[in-house]
């Protein structure tokens, strides 16, 4: 899969701005421990939900498009710190795939009034 | 303040001449995420080239922590807390700086231009070569002056850029980039000498060329005598590829390609087991 280039994001900016729409940008900025999650994945959340581009999918994708969504709202950049955690009460299966990590996305918000 | 304009076209004219951008922004200060983030766009060779984060001090640490970054091929992004960065620069008044921005942290994302490929030869290894580049996602161009060897019958993946020319000719329409490796694998150490003379001076990452241990040396020889520096002949990987032991064009592809990765990322070129129990226990 390949991943949004900054250039082609910064496209998409421009365009959004030019239009008068407003656009959240949310970057994978670190991660510890295991998460399937890239750093520098960058995913755009556009005001009517719409988006383009992958933080790496999963369940953390949705919860960082809630995340940009909320940002734009409040028309404010924001840093969200996730916590990757399984039910501790199940072990690990047998491919021993655990998700136990956490990690750092930085929202910010393009457009609008600052 | 930059628009999203300015970033994309310094982005474009950077990574078109083969450059990598820093995009520096300010994503805490005061432990607050500031609404619109300051930035800075630095490249190593022009410098700073948009924006500012607001102070020329911590522009100045700023970049001098970027440059390291690009520096380091491993490196793509980089969140640093600024006391951390102004302590471990040696330049910097580590205290002033600490007490004047509290709480801040910089977000580094280093933009590198896409990995080009330029292979000098259509032939078995040329062709192996293409088909293993294209897993690692470079941008392939085949230069080879016989028709039918730089075809699409040779090479039929449409994203392999194909110049039936001279190789000379051909070596002189490209442009040779810090983002370009070359791969000399023509037919024969005739032409393989013709395409490494011409490329020899050019900012390329990677510049190897198949051969015997004797043929390859005897050519650098040669060069050394004609006065090309031995800073440049240094740089030169021939016999080209890690010996993995490859036999196949196949194999020596992948031996190749394992060494574009070595000279990119760093490393030893050595098994991983090659230190610790398991290579006690063997």
């Amino acid at each position: 899969m390949s991943l949004l280039t900054h250039t082609e994001i910064f496209q998409e900016i421009e365009r959004s701005r030019l239009e008068n729409r407003k656009v959240a940008v949310a970057t994978i900025v670190t991660t510890a421990g295991s998460t399937p999650q890239r750093t520098g994945a960058k995913l755009v959340v556009y005001e009517d939900g719409r988006m383009l581009g992958t933080v790496g999918g999963g369940c953390v994708e949705a919860d960082v498009w809630a995340e940009a969504r909320q940002a734009l709202s409040e028309n404010r950049s924001r840093l969200c710190r996730f916590t990757l955690r399984d039910d501790p009460d199940v072990p690990p299966d047998e491919e021993g795939m655990i998700c136990g990590g956490e990690m750092e996305v930085f929202i910010e918000v393009w457009g609008g009034k600052a | 303040m930059l628009t999203p304009n300015d970033i994309s076209s310094a982005l474009r004219a950077t990574l078109d001449q083969g450059r990598a951008l820093a995009l520096i922004s300010i994503i805490e200060q005061n432990g607050h995420v500031p609404s619109r983030p300051a930035r800075l766009l630095f490249t190593e060779d022009i410098g700073v080239c948009g924006g500012s984060l607001g102070d020329h001090d911590l522009d100045a640490l700023a970049v001098r922590h970027a440059l390291a970054l690009i520096r380091d091929e491993r490196q793509e992004i980089a969140v640093a807390d600024l006391h951390h960065l102004a302590e471990s620069d040696p330049e910097a008044d580590s205290a002033a700086l600490a007490g004047r921005f509290p709480r801040m942290r910089l977000l580094f994302e280093i933009n590198r231009p896409p990995l080009e490929l330029i292979i000098c030869g259509g032939g078995h290894v040329g062709q192996a070569v293409a088909k293993a580049a294209r897993l690692l996602d470079f941008r392939i161009t085949v230069i080879d002056d016989r028709v039918d060897f730089a075809s699409r019958e040779k090479f039929p993946d449409p994203a392999v850029h194909l110049m039936a020319d001279d190789f000379i000719d051909a070596l002189r329409g490209l442009r040779i980039t810090p983002a370009s490796h070359l791969v000399i694998v023509t037919r024969g150490h005739r032409h393989d000498e013709i395409c490494l003379r011409e490329v020899i001076a050019s900012p390329a990452r990677y510049i190897g060329m198949i051969g015997s241990r004797r043929r390859t040396t005897t050519i650098r020889e040669r060069l050394r005598r004609e006065g090309v520096f031995p800073q440049q002949l240094h740089r030169i990987h021939a016999p080209i590829g890690l010996d993995i032991g490859a036999l196949t064009p196949e194999e020596i592809a992948l031996a190749i390609m394992a060494e574009i990765v070595l000279v990119r990322r760093g490393g030893t070129g050595l098994p991983k087991s090659a230190e610790g129990p398991m290579a006690r226990a063997r």
